[in-house]
């Protein structure tokens, strides 16, 4: 039953060197919000008396990343000691860009803060925003970040925090979590992609988010994580096809959207899937004056992990439909744990294109300027 | 126990020569003249009275292309609305294409928003009013319409429905339920169908879903909600699987309808990947998760498939072969609606006579349990 279980991370049974000897450019790895108090040194005192007079510890985390499973935090990847994982920038540099030896690699705060009362939601969002610049993005000038925004129910909140922090160099993107509980093409969020793009960001539509109340599927709530986990595609393929038909791209041409920790095989039978039904019902969306699949290369690229393939022969013809641009961008998801192994995914990829999914596309999408050194793996 | 079907037709069309032709998804409106003659005066009066309130799509302003998504020329020349006249459906479908056997999936209930009863009783009505389908013509067939708000009501009805006539030939679900569809409040309707040894049957209902179509929220345009239509049979096929349903019934058989099916690949090697790292969730579950979707789902075609070249088509019908899947996509017209597909134009020509002959009438026979030998 060997096959039944996942390798080591990411590399599985080959080392950096005998795998992959470019650079590396990983634009999914999470950071932790370790617990409120770490955020207390960024909250005016009046929100302090808010939390501790409500004795509240903070947003559930359960609900997204059940911290108990492997799914959440693979086994090698937890400190053992107490602490959580990927909570230090010091666990990131001994777990993942050391031992990789990771060029660049873009952190992702999943953090429920996106609903409630918007003026707490917005001073929780400073807070974590201001804690990825102090203690992460200024501790290693090998990371970027991704924006945590507040409640969606103020699209103008959303566009001033992005408008406070987005001129940071640190920060590449802005997160909006796919469980949006409205989807992302609806006019509503344009303010929000007005200003992804006034600070020249790119939009990162990652897993997670509260939903506003509905289920996860539209056929009511999973019993298990697995089976949410496994049905998560839909959600995606959802904010992709609205994003698409509500004219979000024709309306900011700058627009760039990465979708992250969902894979990406399931990509260009959705695609095909929109494009007929957009050859039928293209009046309905008269700004959609090309396929949309055409349309979508253009702005949307996508993480590699989970990779959600049983093979690089099988996987090769997929990538193949994708398309001859490059829409990968490889990423570890750590400290999540996925059945993902890099030599299947360069298998699966012609030697030409190694080096942009690797890092190079990535560098270009995020705006992250010349490779650092010379990589001599 | 074999179906056996009448005259069974062959195609003379160019590259379909002698091949037969089972249609997996036809649709008929019961519900504006045939529903009511068979309701209790009670229940005509509500229905008079306060009528059918429930929602229909996401926004009243935000309609299918037609009334019933309808052909422009489904319209019968008896009168009446699109899929309510047999006779005409026969012509313009059975005789037109030379189908020997149709499946009729009447979806124009839904459910919420109006008593339970009355949602009992227009189940029962729909498979009553079906009955003059069946005697109109012996290709037609139909799946039992279900009260799926009420499963152990719905098992009465399904034994009501067989001891009738075995031409009703599957069990009628939304895959819109209160619960995903693996949850074990619909375990007795499962229990039925293995015990009648047919299958059940997902398709999208019309009106009153009790979901919106996305996990995400409503949609604004149609062809958002028409491109949503797969996104439904994802996490159906991940809650029946992981509910342990068929670790429970290893007989029951699955058809989803009006899904779509390029899907069903990547969608198997996300079941394993994810097992790999989270079977420790369900300890019980007695094989792959991928084993079980290419064991216990089958597939309707329509909606047609398009890919941007041409060898991409063949390549995902490979795909699927190479997956184990070959024998579990059927045909479907989705007769009368705007987009039903003739198997002509759909069913790619260049594929091997072989695999053309199970997607088109084969992987159906055996499903249902249909005779297809005779008279051919």
């Amino acid at each position: 039953m060997e096959a039944d279980a996942p390798g080591p991370p990411v590399l599985n049974s080959g080392t950096r060197a005998s795998t992959w000897r470019g650079p590396i450019i990983d634009v999914d790895i999470h950071a932790v919000v370790p617990s409120l108090d770490s955020l207390t040194p960024y909250l005016d005192k009046v929100w302090i008396q808010h939390i501790a007079e409500r004795e509240w510890t903070g947003p559930p985390t359960a609900i997204i990343y059940p911290p108990n499973l492997d799914a959440s935090a693979r086994p090698e990847w937890r400190p053992g000691d107490g602490r959580l994982p990927a909570t230090e920038v010091s666990m990131i540099q001994a777990d993942l860009l050391d031992p990789l030896d990771i060029e660049c690699g873009i952190l992702n705060c999943v953090y429920a803060i996106d609903g409630g009362p918007p003026d707490f939601s917005v001073a929780m969002a400073r807070a974590v925003n201001d804690w990825l610049i102090a203690e992460w993005l200024e501790a290693d000038s090998r990371l970027r970040a991704s924006i945590v925004l507040p409640t969606r129910d103020d699209p103008a909140a959303i566009a001033a925090e992005i408008d406070r922090v987005g001129c940071h160099p640190g920060f590449v993107q802005a997160l909006l979590p796919a469980r949006s509980g409205g989807m992302y093409g609806k006019r509503l969020y344009w303010p929000v992609f007005e200003a992804i793009v006034r600070n020249d960001l790119v939009a990162g539509i990652h897993w997670g988010g509260s939903n506003n109340g509905l289920p996860s599927t539209p056929s009511g709530w999973p019993s298990t994580y697995i089976e949410e986990y496994v049905s998560e595609v839909q959600v995606f393929e959802s904010q992709l096809i609205s994003l698409l038909a509500e004219g979000t791209f024709q309306r900011f041409p700058e627009l760039r959207v990465s979708f992250l920790e969902i894979g990406f095989t399931w990509v260009p039978m959705w695609m095909w899937d929109l494009d007929r039904n957009w050859k039928g019902m293209r009046r309905e969306v008269p700004w959609l004056k090309r396929p949309p699949f055409e349309i979508m290369r253009e702005h949307v690229r996508f993480s590699t992990a989970p990779l959600d393939a049983p093979s690089a022969e099988e996987l090769a013809p997929v990538i193949e439909w994708l398309g001859p641009q490059n829409l990968l961008l490889f990423a570890t998801d750590y400290p999540h744990m996925h059945d993902d192994d890099l030599v299947t995914l360069l298998g699966a990829l012609p030697e030409d294109k190694h080096a942009q999914v690797m890092a190079e596309s990535a560098r270009e999408w995020y705006r992250l300027g010349p490779a650092t050194r010379e990589s001599d793996v | 126990m074999a179906l056996e079907l009448g005259t069974v037709e062959r195609s003379e069309v160019r590259g379909f020569e002698g091949l037969a032709l089972i249609d997996c998804d036809v649709h008929n409106d019961l519900t504006a003249e045939k529903i009511p003659s068979f309701l209790t005066t009670e229940s005509r009066r509500f229905l008079e009275q306060t009528g059918r309130r429930s929602w229909s799509l996401e926004s009243p302003l935000r309609v299918a292309q037609r009334p019933f998504a309808a052909r422009v020329d489904a319209v019968p020349p008896s009168g009446g609305v699109p899929g309510s006249d047999p006779e005409f459906a026969r012509e313009q479908l059975l005789d037109e294409y030379g189908i020997s056997a149709a499946i009729i999936n009447f979806i124009g209930l839904g459910s919420g928003n109006m008593p339970l009863k009355l949602e009992r009783e227009m189940a029962r009505a729909a498979n009553e009013s079906n009955a003059t389908w069946l005697e109109s013509d012996d290709r037609w067939l139909a799946s039992i319409v279900c009260c799926q708000a009420d499963p152990i009501w719905t098992v009465g009805e399904i034994d009501r429905c067989r001891d009738s006539s075995e031409r009703y030939v599957q069990v009628l679900l939304d895959p819109h339920g209160e619960r995903p569809a693996g949850n074990p409040m619909y375990w007795p309707i499962y229990e039925a169908a293995v015990r009648h040894d047919i299958p059940v049957a997902f398709h999208i209902t019309g009106q009153g879903k009790t979901r919106l179509s996305t996990g995400v929220g409503a949609t604004t345009y149609y062809c958002e909600q028409r491109t949503s239509l797969d996104i439904l049979a994802q996490p159906l096929v991940a809650s029946m699987i992981f509910e342990g349903v068929f670790d429970r019934w290893p007989e029951l058989r699955v058809a989803s309808i009006e899904t779509d099916w390029t899907w069903v690949v990547p969608l198997a090697w996300r079941l394993d990947s994810t097992w790999k790292v989270l079977r420790s969730e369900v300890p019980d579950l007695k094989r792959r998760p991928s084993e079980y979707l290419r064991d216990h789902f089958w597939f309707s075609t329509q909606p047609g498939v398009d890919t941007e070249h041409p060898d991409q088509l063949l390549a995902i019908y490979e795909q699927l072969e190479r997956a184990g899947m070959g024998d579990k996509l059927m045909f479907a017209t989705d007769y009368p609606h705007w987009d039903m597909d003739s198997p002509f134009e759909t069913i790619p020509r260049r594929l091997p006579r072989d695999s053309k002959e199970r997607i088109l009438a084969g992987n159906a026979a055996a499903l249902y349990g249909l005779e297809l030998n005779n008279g051919g």
